[in-house]
């Protein structure tokens, strides 16, 4: 029972054996059956022969492409439509996806991711083959590919005057790099003339010396149309060239081989312009940039030099005009004080010798005054005794005698409080010795006297 | 060639030379304000070249350089 499965079983495993095998895969065929549902998936299927392949796009994967994911060429004219929105049936389209199996039906289907139109058919045979021999004698080499100058100043173009890709061209140059001269080398670009006319242009372009890279360009076309481009004769002109050359060859197919033999290929004339030359802003913003360091170096170069005046100034303020006058007046001051002081000392000096001398002058002037005066004295005395003697009144004499005379009168100094001792005989009592006790003795005071008795006789140094 | 004015490219290298030197260098002031002068005035002056810049778009054909005129027609 083992071997038999259920019809999940089978699918499930049907339907991990496809998604492993095919997880990626790119698939070219011819659109047929195309629906729309309103629910937006784009169904389809893509035929070769008598295979078909059923795909489905859902909604979610489908994107306008902003630019193109083949070869990152960002488109100028703002994004494209979807191919799900511009396939048509009978188209031919390179379609990109993985594989599943969708079991409510028993099919195998690929879900998109993106799909682009192809213009290959009969002629991708031929094309294969040359690109074969061509690669095979290594005009595709990668090593022997040159950069592209960028910003060349002088650039050739191979291509028709008129038309979509030297209007592309031009409009793009226009809004980049710094000025240029482009020099437009006109051929046809379709049709039997073109390869060789092409290929002279280039080796025309190459050789002339002027030139410092050539763009080789040419609008979008059928396959038909770009088969110049396939031509061995410009191929190896392209590989010949002694410059440069960058192909911008319609996006619209595959790589043709001037594209493989090119040093480098732009998916577009405008493509090739963009890898040619910066836009304008980017300069601007270079110079913006170094405007501003140029700027902030100054900035801070004056900063410095500010600082350093600073500090100048603070060092030059304690030698500048003024802090030396001020610095002079000090002195002046100084020196003015001590002038002051010393003059002062000086008269009080002066003042001082002066007193001194009028000192000395007026002692000189007692001296001799005393000794004049000495003199005087010493003259008038003999002359003094002489008046008196000669001089004196009798009158004055009596006065001093009566004086003296008073001076002697005993009972004078009674008045004063002394008294006088007399015996009853009216002697003066001298000593004790003429007193003995019981005996009377008068003493004499200045009012009057008292008769007293003699109760003890005390000889001084006796007993008391 | 030389009596022209100086490129974009010179100018902007010698912008960047300027504030190099004024960035690392001990330029007096005098230098330092001419050198930054000279820097302002090749930003303005590169401003200006991008602002005129346009190609000059020239036909050769036959050995003849003759001016380009865009034709309005489509192919």
């Amino acid at each position: 029972m083992d071997s038999i499965l259920s019809v999940r079983q089978v699918t499930e495993r049907v339907k991990q054996a496809v998604e492993v095998r095919f997880p990626y895969v790119w698939v070219q065929g011819e659109v047929t059956n195309l629906s729309r549902p309103s629910s937006g998936h784009v169904y389809f299927s893509l035929k070769e022969g008598d295979c078909l392949l059923n795909c489905v796009w859902f909604r979610g994967q489908q994107k306008d492409e902003a630019f193109d994911p083949l070869t990152g060429e960002v488109w100028e004219d703002g994004p494209r439509p979807s191919a799900a929105r511009t396939m048509e049936n009978g188209q031919t389209l390179v379609c990109a996806g993985h594989l599943t199996v969708y079991g409510a039906r028993g099919q195998y289907q690929m879900v998109l991711d993106f799909a682009q139109a192809a213009g290959l058919g009969l002629w991708h045979q031929q094309f294969e083959e040359m690109k074969r021999r061509l690669a095979a004698e290594g005009l595709f080499d990668a090593e022997r590919k040159r950069p592209i100058p960028r910003e060349p100043k002088r650039v050739a173009v191979v291509t028709a005057p008129t038309g979509a890709a030297i209007r592309d061209f031009i409009r793009i140059a226009g809004e980049r790099g710094l000025g240029s001269e482009i020099r437009i080398c006109p051929t046809p670009v379709q049709g039997e003339d073109a390869p060789p006319r092409i290929a002279d242009a280039l080796r025309q372009a190459g050789n002339d010396g002027w030139a410092e890279v050539i763009a080789l360009i040419r609008g979008g076309g059928s396959v038909q149309d770009l088969w110049a481009f396939n031509d061995e004769r410009v191929a190896r002109a392209v590989h010949a060239s002694p410059i440069p050359v960058l192909a911008g060859i319609g996006h619209e197919i595959d790589h043709s081989i001037a594209d493989f033999t090119a040093d480098f290929s732009a998916a577009t004339p405008s493509h090739a312009a963009q890898l040619l030359w910066q836009e304008r802003r980017i300069f601007e913003q270079h110079v913006d940039g170094l405007e501003l360091a140029l700027m902030q170096a100054m900035e801070r170069r004056l900063e410095l030099f500010s600082s350093k005046v600073e500090q100048g100034g603070r060092a030059l303020a304690l030698l500048s005009p003024l802090e030396r006058l001020r610095m002079q007046e000090e002195r002046l001051d100084s020196l003015l004080r001590r002038m002051d002081s010393s003059l002062t000392a000086h008269i009080a000096q002066q003042l001082q010798s002066l007193e001194r001398l009028s000192l000395r002058l007026e002692n000189a002037g007692d001296h001799r005054l005393d000794l004049l005066e000495l003199a005087l004295e010493r003259a008038s005395a003999p002359v003094g005794r002489l008046g008196r003697l000669v001089g004196l009144s009798q009158e004055h004499e009596l006065s001093r005698l009566e004086l003296r005379l008073r001076a002697l009168d005993p009972y004078e100094p009674l008045k004063r409080g002394y008294a006088m001792a007399l015996a009853e005989d009216g002697t003066f009592l001298r000593s004790v010795e003429q007193a003995a006790p019981g005996r009377n003795v008068i003493v004499e005071l200045a009012d009057g006297r008292l008769v007293t008795v003699v109760n003890a006789v005390e000889r001084k140094g006796d007993g008391a | 060639m030389k009596k022209k004015e100086p490129s974009f490219e010179e100018r902007l290298a010698r912008l960047q030379a300027i504030v190099a030197s004024l960035e690392s260098g001990n330029a007096p002031l005098a230098e330092s304000v001419a050198l930054y002068k000279e820097g302002i005035a090749h930003a303005a002056a590169c401003r200006e070249q991008i602002e005129r810049a346009r190609h000059d778009i020239k036909v050769c054909s036959e050995g003849a350089v003759t001016p380009f005129e865009m034709s309005e027609e489509d192919e």
